[in-house]
């Protein structure tokens, strides 16, 4: 009866835990998650009839959005990891299949930033969402690298879901409330940075 | 400016009030620099966000790439254990079911919300992209901002009676029963549907609520839905042989 159990897989306990730490620990309990579930590939490749490189970002997807759920502790109490999973893996492969045939290509990044202004109204909506597409993502992105690591690590952490809260115990900051004055703050460097370079 | 991304920090974390809500936007309407400055805070974000999860995914292809060549590390799966797990699941069901009551009303209806409704699927028909993000959002786990977005689709689309079902479900796993009875309800009385789960999800929402009477009524309605064969009837047949 032991066979069954003798590979080294951890338990979903052990990865949530791992995924909920900073640091190492953290994208060893990411690593893991992948790895443990990574024969889906093969599956959305049979099932969806999906090429390697789709069934291969429709997994990655799916490790990454369970990452985001799981570290904001919307995971909560659901049933299995596995079971999770494959809904979700289900259903990003039909948004592939979705996507190549109909060419909404941009149509997850869009949606992204919709989710943020969904409180507004759609005046206030459509003001922002026209000024978004006028930006220059890859200059933002350029900029990013060029602010100094402390505040590119920061704002790295902060996009990755984590509290202020976790990063003050992280980065050794002294309250919460400093992280989030030091995070706006280099929100305002790489924002002046950004607008020098811009007509 | 950073006045102004405070301000912006504490719109995007939720912790605006109605009011604070409402003259938010009527300041991006009227305050140009800060609609810049709400623009390029969330555009921002999603760039440094994007650029974690490109890392992630270099990492993750390296991982599959070292991987993929390898034999499959699978569980050894022999008859023995099976049949050992099966011998001892036998016995310890027969156990529960001579000496003990079947699983309460709420456990039964929290198994069906937990294998059923934890996750939606995402349609490949022609259903609006609104709908699809508010389900990617549910599926995510963002259940008080789905349920804010099935609300507002639901004023703006009434004859979409697929909304009332998702603001029901999304209602149910917040546990806000009488909003969802509500929602369900409205369903239910719906009667031009080719199938109207409407008279399930009443019954299942009763079962988890458990008030005096709830059960009862959820039996009648199980039973309706069975005898009628109405959406849903073979998990009305199932719940009902358990209660």
């Amino acid at each position: 009866m032991l066979s069954y159990f003798t590979t080294s897989r951890n338990s979903d306990e052990e990865i949530i835990r791992k995924l909920t730490e900073a640091g190492n620990n953290k994208r060893k309990g990411e690593d893991e998650l992948f790895n443990r579930f990574s024969y889906f590939i093969k599956t959305g490749m049979e099932r969806f009839h999906l090429k390697e490189d789709d069934s291969f970002n429709a997994y990655s997807d799916t490790i990454i959005s369970a990452i985001e759920s799981i570290c904001s502790g919307q995971f909560g109490n659901r049933s299995s990891l596995k079971t999770y999973l494959f809904k979700v893996f289900n259903n990003k492969c039909v948004d592939i299949i979705r996507k190549n045939t109909t060419n909404k290509s941009s149509v997850n990044h869009t949606t992204e930033i919709s989710d943020v202004l969904y409180r507004l109204s759609d005046g206030a909506k459509s003001i922002v969402q026209q000024i978004i597409e006028q930006s220059d993502f890859e200059e933002i992105k350029r900029k990013l690298n060029e602010l100094g690591e402390n505040c590119r690590s920061l704002l790295m952490m902060f996009a990755e879901g984590y509290s202020d809260r976790e990063i003050s115990l992280s980065m050794e900051y002294k309250s919460p409330d400093v992280v989030k004055t030091s995070r706006l703050r280099c929100l305002d460097k790489l924002r002046k940075m950004y607008m020098q370079t811009r007509p | 400016m950073t006045d102004n991304l405070d301000h912006i920090d504490d719109y995007l974390s939720g912790d605006l009030s109605a009011e604070d809500l409402r003259l938010f936007d009527q300041r991006v309407i009227d305050d140009p620099v800060f609609a810049g400055d709400l623009a390029f805070y969330i555009g921002s974000v999603n760039v440094i966000k994007n650029q974690v999860n490109e890392e992630r995914k270099k990492r993750f292809r390296d991982l599959y790439e070292q991987n993929k060549n390898k034999p499959q590390v699978k569980p050894v799966r022999t008859l023995v254990p099976y049949l050992a797990a099966a011998a001892v699941i036998g016995l310890i069901s027969i156990i529960i079911f001579m000496f003990y009551p079947v699983s309460s009303p709420v456990q039964l209806a929290d198994r069906y919300i937990n294998e059923n409704l934890a996750v939606l699927g995402v349609s490949m028909g022609g259903t609006q992209d609104s709908i699809q993000s508010a389900l990617r959002l549910y599926n995510e786990g963002k259940l008080n901002e789905t349920l804010v977005r099935f609300e507002q689709l639901k004023e703006s689309h009434p004859s979409d009676h697929k909304l009332k079902e998702y603001a029901g479900i999304v209602s149910l796993r917040l546990g806000d029963y009488d909003k969802a009875l509500k929602y369900f309800r409205e369903l239910e009385a719906v009667n031009n549907l080719f199938a109207n789960p409407g008279k399930f999800y009443v019954a299942l929402t009763l079962l988890k609520r458990n008030r005096s009477g709830d059960v009862a009524e959820a039996k009648k309605l199980l039973h309706q839905v069975t005898e009628q064969g109405l959406e849903h009837d073979a998990d009305a047949r199932v719940l009902l042989d358990k209660l």
